[in-house]
């Protein structure tokens, strides 16, 4: 077990250092969410105010800071992408580049090269988030509460549930050959149902109850009830008891998955097939 | 009597090739995929302490085997004992015990140096802290790498990065060491060399199982070979008892111009020696004979040639290797 825990900081460590070799794409990490959502979203919004007033998003939330609507809901298209790309895209690109199979070599278990991920993915989430917060501070206006902090937990559980998803996906991405393209659309669809850039309440009807079904749609709902006023879906504490609940079977189903995946994998061959 | 370092017991390995569609899944429609056996019924004896070989062909099976002795495939059927342990009940057990060296220069972090490399792989084997530094410091000493060490992979030849991938195989300071094609891509100079640390790793009292299609390296560093053909080992001895199997001292390389049938000199030349392959292109016929003696067959090979209207524009006498072996047991050589 210690050994394991050991394992999981090494991928991180190891991830970070490598990434740190490619210094452009660690800079890209933190400017493309600025030019491909944080901008785009303000400048639509801003397109459709009145009188600088975003009235239609006072109207549908209860809350008028579109600035404040929009880096919030990218907290959360953060933890989404860190688990489709980060952890989950990034055990493929292992396979790829042939150094998956050494590691699966190890005595680790299989699962801490997700865990491992997650962590190197959330201390590189937590730089990009406040590379982006302080952008928004500067240029955009974007002011922060204190109370933001009692969405912490909701964040903490939404990437609990993350880590889960990823290792679903990671065990779909290792056995699919089209994974790019398949995280890619997976990402997009997740983000935008999750309430990310809109609210959940203006997707279209069969759409709305997968958006209920995934535990980030309410972790952005608390995170915007707590930093902007805004009004909840449901109600804070039934949202939690919904993202718990999530959690709770978004964890171990993902696990699941993922030994499912390796076991398929261990019998088909298909490790070192890049 | 000690355990053997690996022992499998009719070992199969059948894939299937193909895709079997969700659609078709669903449907439930009957499974057409082709299969075919990459390792068809392998009894395996690696006693601990020697340096073992398998050696055939590419696709011939080798690379399966290693892969499910490494729990990285789960055979179809038979069973597995590797350091005593079954690999399909304790893979993490089989794992923290061996050194494998797979997948060669690709499995390393080209953008990591050495020593951040083995750092990695050293916890990953859950080697303890406190052992980490000394552990990667004798691996690199090992395969003579410790003056490179803060250099970056991407900087490394491709002899280096086989050392290297194989200093990580040392990491766990396994009892048993598994190396795919280990010398595979490698120039003279450096196979040598990797031979030489092979060699070091039996003086140390390790196990080594390797696979590999060079006969030459089968023949100066192993102390037993498994010849493998279509899954299948033809013959498993030491090289020397395994060249003496074909009962030849020498053999003989010709190449002949030959206008009309063959058959005639094929005849007349397998009289006198054995012939293990022949292949005719357009007017000429090379031939591999095993004889007793090239002083006695080649004059006896001119004759034959002219009496049959051919002419013989080649000749190469060569001592037995285990190509020969694998010629005689198999009919195709080892290249093929």
């Amino acid at each position: 077990m210690i050994g394991d825990v050991r394992a999981a900081l090494a991928i991180a460590r190891k991830d970070i250092r490598n990434l740190s070799r490619y210094r452009i794409a660690v800079a890209s990490m933190a400017f493309t969410p600025l030019y491909q959502f944080v901008i785009p979203a303000f400048l639509f919004g801003a397109a459709f105010a009145v009188n600088g007033r975003a009235t239609g998003l006072t109207a549908t939330l209860g809350t008028d800071d579109l600035t404040g609507f929009i880096f919030l809901g990218g907290v959360v298209a953060g933890i989404v992408s860190t688990a489709f790309w980060g952890m989950a895209m990034s055990i493929r690109n292992e396979m790829d580049m042939g150094t998956l199979e050494p590691s699966w070599l190890t005595p680790t278990s299989h699962e801490m090269f997700v865990i491992g991920r997650a962590i190197g993915g959330m201390l590189f989430l937590i730089l990009t988030q406040a590379a982006l917060f302080l952008f928004g501070i500067l240029f955009m206006g974007l002011r922060l509460r204190p109370e933001m902090l009692l969405a912490l937990p909701a964040v903490l559980l939404a990437l609990l549930s993350m880590v889960g998803i990823a290792y679903l996906l990671a065990g779909i991405v290792l056995l699919i050959r089209e994974a790019n393209f398949f995280i890619d659309t997976a990402n997009f669809l997740f983000v935008t149902i999750s309430g990310v850039s809109f609210p959940v309440t203006l997707l279209p009807g069969v759409l709305q109850p997968i958006a209920l079904a995934l535990p980030t749609t309410y972790a952005v709902d608390i995170l915007r009830v707590q930093a902007l006023g805004a009004r909840p879906l449901f109600g804070v504490g039934i949202e939690y008891g919904l993202l718990v609940a999530g959690t709770a079977i978004a964890y171990p189903l993902g696990r699941w998955a993922f030994a499912r995946a390796e076991r398929t994998m261990r019998r088909r061959g298909m490790l070192s097939q890049y | 009597m000690t355990a053997p370092a690996v022992e499998t017991k009719d070992l199969v390995k059948v894939f299937e090739r193909g895709r079997r569609t969700i659609w078709q899944r669903l449907r439930r429609e009957p499974d057409r995929r082709e299969r075919f056996s990459a390792v068809d019924g392998i009894d395996l004896r690696v006693e601990t302490g020697e340096i073992f070989g398998l050696l055939g062909p590419n696709g011939a099976g080798k690379t399966t085997t290693m892969k499910m002795l490494a729990t990285l495939l789960i055979p179809t059927s038979g069973s597995i004992r590797v350091l005593g342990i079954d690999p399909l009940e304790r893979p993490r057990d089989v794992r923290a015990r061996l050194g494998a060296m797979l997948s060669g220069e690709r499995s390393l972090y080209w953008k990591l140096t050495a020593r951040e490399n083995l750092e990695y792989f050293a916890a990953l084997y859950h080697v303890s802290p406190n052992q980490t530094r000394a552990r990667i410091e004798r691996a690199l000493a090992a395969v003579n790498l410790s003056d490179r060490a803060d250099d970056y992979v991407e900087r490394y030849s491709t002899g280096m990065r086989q050392r290297l991938a194989l200093a990580r195989a040392l990491l766990p300071d396994p009892p048993l060491v598994i190396l795919d094609e280990p010398t595979v891509g490698l120039d003279p100079q450096a196979s040598r060399d990797l031979r030489d640390r092979v060699r070091e790793l039996r003086a140390q009292g390790r196990t080594v199982l390797l696979t590999t299609h060079y006969m030459e390296e089968a023949d100066q560093l192993c102390d037993r070979v498994a010849i493998i053909d279509h899954g299948r080992i033809v013959a498993l001895d030491t090289p020397a008892a395994l060249k003496r199997t074909i009962r030849a001292e020498e053999v003989v390389h010709l190449e002949l111009g030959i206008d009309g049938d063959d058959r005639t000199v094929l005849e007349h030349l397998g009289r006198m020696a054995t012939v293990a392959r022949s292949e005719r292109t357009n007017g000429t016929l090379a031939v591999t004979a095993h004889c007793a003696s090239a002083r006695d067959f080649v004059p006896a090979a001119f004759d034959a040639a002219r009496s049959a209207g051919a002419t013989i524009r080649h000749v190469e006498v060569v001592p037995v290797t285990l190509e020969d072996v694998f010629l005689s047991l198999t009919g195709r050589a080892l290249r093929e």
